[in-house]
């Protein structure tokens, strides 16, 4: 679903929500497909490549409200917002709302009708004021609250996560974060300035001036970083948790482990982003030193298992060696005593009829 | 070197919906329940003969046009006789007042067709008008088989507590409303001994969209006309197609009929039914059309010069008329 955006002023409005699917192991093709037919007699989508992902079909919710501002200004706004779900390698579950504000013709509401044919898209009954409604909605010190994307976000994924397909059973323990966007058509030619705010570990407020980009693009870039943004703060999270100086290596282990065979493979960062908004994509990663954290807690990770391997390869190298020994002395000494070490037996000493 | 391009496309990245052929208009002769039917011949001759000169003034507005003509037989909430029976009577009655019907539909195909609920899909395609104030952060009401336009006041709820003291009585108010109200509550469906039945109401918007071909599952149209050839008509409903395409006497081929699905529909009922089909309004505006159908069938009309409303309701007209 496209939402067109007019020329005059269009702003586009956006909430994402990246969790964990609650269930035990990655759903598979089929599984995914069947999971995120969300509407009746539209199947979800799936492609594969870069990676594999399953898009759900899209709903509407209806809106009759007043717009956010920063300013505080007392803007109706009346139309859809668009809402779906995506999920990611069978793993990681993606929910999104989004809106595009056009001003109005008429001053007035007119019939639902109107609006429906117009999917995706809030009029406003008064002048819209594209940079101070952008800021109202995601900037900081949030102005006039409005539209609120993150409800119909949030519900769009518990509908997902309360599917009976579900066994309730992460293996990661795992927040949700949310990205709020908005997008502003910046006149053209202009420096597109980009503002990105981390509220806290669950909040993102990410600002886009653009001349030229299609909503259906930036809404990718915004996914996939998002994704990843979830991906970094979720490992991150569990190699803190894991409490990786101590010397209780089996626990530290146990808890990295999921990490190992439900996460790390899922990133590839800017894999469905295009060519042209891959520069803004860059700029944001290493605003965020995504890729750069990432890295280190990856290599923390492996280091983490390889000391593991090396320590237990020691310690099995060192118990052979005293076991060898025992058997040594036993056979240099033979007959002092029946009792032999554990697992070793005499041969023909009858006892296995 | 040349650097080559390459594109790849995976089949089931890009959702794709089937194309429906369109005539200018689907122009539907009238609607009987099943009980006017009991009346015998006489009623459907009287039926046709009053329809007959709107359908001549129509047909005249759309001369050079494609325009099909439709019946609708009612044997969803009654069958007191057959196909073999009754088609051949409506054939005739219809051709004794010099009309022809090309297709000729039966409303339980509106609640299934084979494997797929055409009601259904109208049921999840619904999105409710708002009441203002509604930001998205509370649900859409969850219409429990219902389907309305206003929000209700205190006193729509309050009923049951017959002898509690009156509490103040809040007027509905129309969501939208232009200076005064007027509210309707319309029902979808109910259960009748535990099966879900869909309302007249519901199954007329869902005849309209058939008729707009504006229904896809999973992408697929989910009516295609079968050609009735003259041959023997089933005795069971159940045995006859969803819809089927009639020969038009003097016609050489059947294929030439003008397309069952059309940019417009036109219906001339008794009135009636006119209560029935401003439900069917109220509920089409309320009905989002997948936007890949809604702009397949822009396109296609733009192509022959049609102008199409964006708006479901504004592509279905009425003309009701009581027999004089």
């Amino acid at each position: 679903m496209s939402s067109p955006t007019g020329p005059d002023g269009g702003i586009v409005l956006g909430e994402v929500r990246t969790g964990l699917i609650r269930h035990a192991r990655s759903f598979t093709e089929s599984e995914a497909t069947r999971l995120l037919t969300l509407v009746h007699g539209k199947t979800a989508r799936y492609t594969d490549y870069p990676r594999p992902v399953v898009i759900s079909p899209e709903s509407l919710t209806g809106l009759d409200c007043p717009l956010p501002t920063a300013r505080g200004r007392n803007v109706r706004g009346v139309g859809t917002a668009v809402s779906g779900a995506v999920l990611n390698g069978g793993r990681v579950l993606q929910s999104y709302a989004r809106t595009t504000l056009v001003p109005g013709t008429h001053g007035r509401r007119h019939n639902w009708s109107h609006y429906l044919a117009r999917p995706g898209i809030v009029e406003s009954l008064k002048r819209l004021d594209a940079d101070d409604v952008a800021a109202g909605f995601a900037g900081q010190g949030r102005g006039r609250p409005g539209i609120d994307l993150g409800a119909v976000a949030a519900r769009t994924m518990a509908s997902v996560q309360a599917s009976r397909a579900l066994d309730g059973d992460p293996p990661v323990n795992a927040a949700v974060v949310s990205w709020r966007w908005a997008l502003v058509r910046a006149a053209p030619g202009s420096r597109a300035p980009v503002r990105l705010t981390v509220v806290d570990d669950h909040t993102r407020l990410l600002l886009l001036n653009s001349d030229e980009h299609d909503t259906d693009d930036v809404m990718g870039l915004i996914l996939d970083f998002a994704l990843h943004d979830w991906l970094l703060s979720t490992v991150e999270d569990v190699v803190a948790r894991a409490d990786l100086e101590s010397e209780a290596s089996d626990r530290a282990l146990r808890r990295l482990r999921p990490v190992l065979v439900h996460l790390l493979h899922h990133w590839m960062p800017a894999a469905r982003v295009g060519d042209d908004l891959l520069p803004v994509f860059e700029a944001l990663d290493r605003a965020r030193g995504l890729s750069r954290r990432w890295d280190n807690a990856v290599r923390r990770i492996r280091d983490r298992f390889r000391l593991a391997e090396i320590q237990s390869v020691a310690a099995a190298t060192a118990e052979s060696r005293a076991l060898r020994l025992k058997v040594e002395e036993l056979l240099v000494r033979p007959g002092r005593g029946s009792a032999l070490p554990e697992g070793i037996r005499r041969v023909g000493s009858g006892e296995d009829r | 070197m040349i650097r080559p391009e390459v594109e790849v496309e995976v089949e089931t990245a890009t959702p794709r919906v089937e194309r429906v052929p369109r005539s200018h208009l689907s122009l539907e002769l009238g609607h009987l329940y099943m009980e006017d039917f009991a009346g015998g011949p006489e009623v459907l001759k009287r039926h046709f003969a009053a329809v007959k000169p709107w359908h001549d003034f129509l047909m005249a507005q759309h001369k050079g046009l494609r325009v099909s003509t439709c019946f609708l037989v009612d044997e969803y909430f009654s069958q007191l006789s057959g196909p073999a029976d009754l088609i051949p009577d409506l054939l005739s009655a219809a051709a004794e007042a010099g009309l022809s019907i090309d297709y000729v539909a039966r409303e339980s195909a509106c609640a299934v067709i084979d494997q797929v609920s055409p009601a259904k899909l109208l049921l999840d395609s619904i999105v409710p008008v708002p009441a203002q104030g509604s930001d998205g952060s509370v649900p859409p009401p969850q219409y429990s088989g219902w389907l309305t336009n206003s929000e209700h006041g205190i006193g729509h709820r309050g009923i049951s507590e017959a002898m509690a003291p009156a509490a103040a009585w809040t007027p509905p108010r129309e969501n939208g409303a232009r200076a005064h109200s007027i509210s309707m509550d319309v029902e979808l469906w109910d259960k009748k001994d535990g099966a879900l039945q869909w309302s007249c109401a519901h199954l007329s918007a869902v005849w309209q969209l058939l008729r707009l071909g504006l229904l896809r599952h999973e992408g697929k149209a989910v009516v295609e006309p079968e050609d009735w050839t003259g041959g023997a008509l089933p005795s069971e409903w159940a045995d006859l197609p969803a819809v089927i395409r009639l020969p038009r006497p003097g016609a050489p081929r059947q294929r030439h009929r003008p397309s069952f699905a059309a940019y417009r529909t036109l219906t001339i009922l008794e009135t009636r039914f006119s209560s029935v089909e401003q439900a069917v309004r109220l509920i089409l505006e309320q009905t989002s059309i997948d936007p890949l159908v809604a702009a397949q069938a822009d396109e296609q009309a733009r192509a022959e010069g049609v102008e199409l409303p964006p708006e479901t309701v504004r592509r279905i007209s009425h003309v009701f008329t009581d027999r004089s």
